[in-house]
């Protein structure tokens, strides 16, 4: 479990909700309200693992990683805004694949990753980041990340030929509670 | 500072520090008796007799105005024009560069200018070819595959640079390719919890 | 709906990956009450289908019910521990570079973590204690100079140096022995200008 203290692992089994066909002879509870088998619910992944895990529900694919959307992916994922149709359209992807064992899906996702990595990498190395702003907004958040390593890493070496490495630094952390000092 | 988790990078400082052991050769200006430390011992030095020293040394002895610095065989306009033209010519491949060439020429150039014939010209060269190989090295990193990715010829600088984003991207799309076993790069810290306090 | 107290706090825990704000504990004490509740819940649902007490109940909804049950409060916990985790993560990295808690932190803090950096302080002392030689929290960044050249960004007082001492007022620069003040430059009181 390297992942249990992980927030961004967290917050992906949260993502979108799975739509959760009841079974026959299913009946859930939450908040009181009887649920019918066979109707169609949203859960977030983590209630639905584990009510699939005893054959309580049946899972589906939500509509963003669904046939249509897959399809568009295999023509040109480049353009896609992931940000808008998962934030953490990697991991919870990923969660989805092996929980509705759809190994096809992860593969493509690993394509798409790929195809998509020149230009985040491309993104981090340009110094005009403003104009880059639209196109960051449109990552999902693990680009996001790889975006950000790529351009720490970048900047550190301008940094240090513009001779700027070589002095002391105030510690980064106080950045993270307070304002630079005046 | 020391952090609570070793990081997968080394600092620039660090690098140019470690590259500081590298053997150049000075042309002492002052009569000097053998210096005694903890690495080693170095000297006499007779001047016009050449010399060699580790790097840092020659940089110390070059600011305390002791001493002149030849440049590297490979620190010069010819040698690094040719690599220029030999990056253009192979676009998937690195020329063939000292490990250490970022770091040497950066403490040459700052500190002993005035040792370097043309070292305007040689700082434009070592950029433009930082910037080719950069480039290079992106298009490489795009191509990775679970698998393996292979970049011969990159410097410490280079890599270090590219260390950090390939673990990462590697490790994720390791756990999307699961086919091909469970191996994630032993990277010194799980790249997957990354936060921004792990990096102090 | 089940989980939304431990969403927010997992919504919470991300922000604080970027900035640290005051310690939760009213939302952290309502998600161990819900916790304690389900474990309630689930005790009276196991009751339910004791074989013992042989009442006829639909096996099967109870079960489910158990499982949605027992998932929000293992989501729970991991949610609790994740906040909890990644502040004290924090703070160990606040341990090992800056040294101690900045006044403006003191009121973002709980108590217990505030216990927590000292006896955390206290630990890594202990392990220090055999390298009296080796000066485990200094700067990674390799030293060039000996002395180095400081400007005072906060007055900090008077310091004590191997030499005498030495009285650091706003504004004004000094040349001062790097192992000297480098605790000062990471805290931010001190700016190293050559």
């Amino acid at each position: 479990m390297g992942d249990y203290y992980d927030i961004d692992d967290i917050l992906a089994d949260q993502q979108l909700n799975v739509d959760i066909p009841g079974l026959a002879t299913d009946e859930t509870r939450s908040n009181g309200d009887e649920l019918q088998a066979d109707t169609t619910i949203e859960l977030p992944l983590w209630m639905a693992e584990s009510l699939a895990a005893n054959d309580f529900v049946e899972l589906q694919l939500p509509r963003p990683y669904g046939s249509r959307m897959q399809r568009i992916l295999y023509a040109s994922c480049r353009n896609v805004n992931f940000h808008a149709l998962c934030p953490y359209f990697y991991k919870f992807g990923l969660k989805l694949s092996l929980a509705l064992d759809e190994p096809q899906l992860s593969e493509l996702l690993a394509d798409v990753y790929r195809q998509r990595l020149e230009l985040v990498l491309d993104a981090a190395q340009r110094s005009d980041a403003q104009n880059m702003v639209e196109f960051i907004s449109q990552l999902d958040e693990t680009e996001k990340q790889t975006y950000a390593i790529a351009k720490k890493s970048t900047q550190a070496v301008r940094q240090w030929q513009k001779g700027d490495a070589k002095l002391l630094q105030s510690a980064e952390i106080l950045t993270c509670f307070q304002s630079a000092p005046s | 500072m020391t952090s609570t988790k070793p990081t997968q990078q080394f600092t620039l400082p660090e690098l140019e520090f470690l590259a500081e052991d590298t053997p150049i050769t000075i042309i002492p200006t002052h009569r000097m008796d053998t210096l005694h430390f903890i690495s080693g011992s170095y000297g006499p030095f007779q001047p016009p007799a050449h010399i060699e020293v580790p790097l840092w040394l020659a940089r110390l002895l070059k600011t305390k105005r002791r001493c002149h610095i030849q440049a590297p065989t490979w620190l010069n306009c010819r040698f690094l024009e040719r690599k220029y033209d030999e990056e253009q010519r192979q676009p998937d491949r690195f020329s063939n560069l000292p490990y250490q060439y970022l770091e040497i020429a950066h403490v040459l150039v700052t500190c002993a200018e005035d040792d370097i014939p043309q070292s305007h010209t040689i700082k434009r060269l070592i950029q433009d070819l930082r910037e080719i190989r950069q480039s290079k090295a992106r298009a490489g990193l795009a191509a990775v595959n679970p698998v393996y990715l292979q970049m011969d010829h990159l410097g410490a600088v280079e890599l270090n640079e590219i260390r950090p984003v390939f673990c990462q991207a590697f490790n994720h799309l390791r756990k999307l390719e699961k086919d091909l076993g469970d191996y994630i790069v032993p990277s010194y810290e799980d790249t997957q919890s990354t936060t921004s306090y792990s990096n102090y | 709906m089940l989980g939304d107290t431990a969403y927010k706090l997992a919504q919470e825990t991300k922000r604080t990956q970027a900035h640290l704000t005051a310690y939760n504990e009213s939302l952290v004490e309502q998600l161990c009450r819900e916790t304690r509740h389900i474990f309630a819940q689930l005790e009276a649902l196991l009751q339910k289908v004791n074989p013992a007490l042989g009442r006829s109940v639909d096996t099967r909804a109870v079960a489910a019910q158990l499982a949605a049950l027992h998932a929000t409060a293992k989501r729970n916990k991991r949610c609790l521990l994740a906040y909890h985790h990644l502040r004290l993560q924090f703070l160990k990295s606040l341990f090992w570079s800056v040294g101690k808690i900045p006044d403006e932190l003191k009121p973002q803090l709980s108590p217990q973590e505030q216990d927590f950096f000292s006896h955390y302080a206290v630990l890594v002392s202990q392990y220090k204690h055999p390298f009296v030689d080796i000066d485990l929290n200094a700067s990674e960044l390799p030293p060039r100079d000996l002395f180095i050249e400081v400007r005072v960004l906060k007055d900090c007082g008077e310091i004590q140096l191997e030499k005498g001492s030495l009285l650091l007022t706003r504004n004004s620069q000094h040349h001062v022995k790097r192992s000297d003040v480098e605790h000062l430059i990471s805290q931010g009181l001190l700016q190293h200008i050559g």
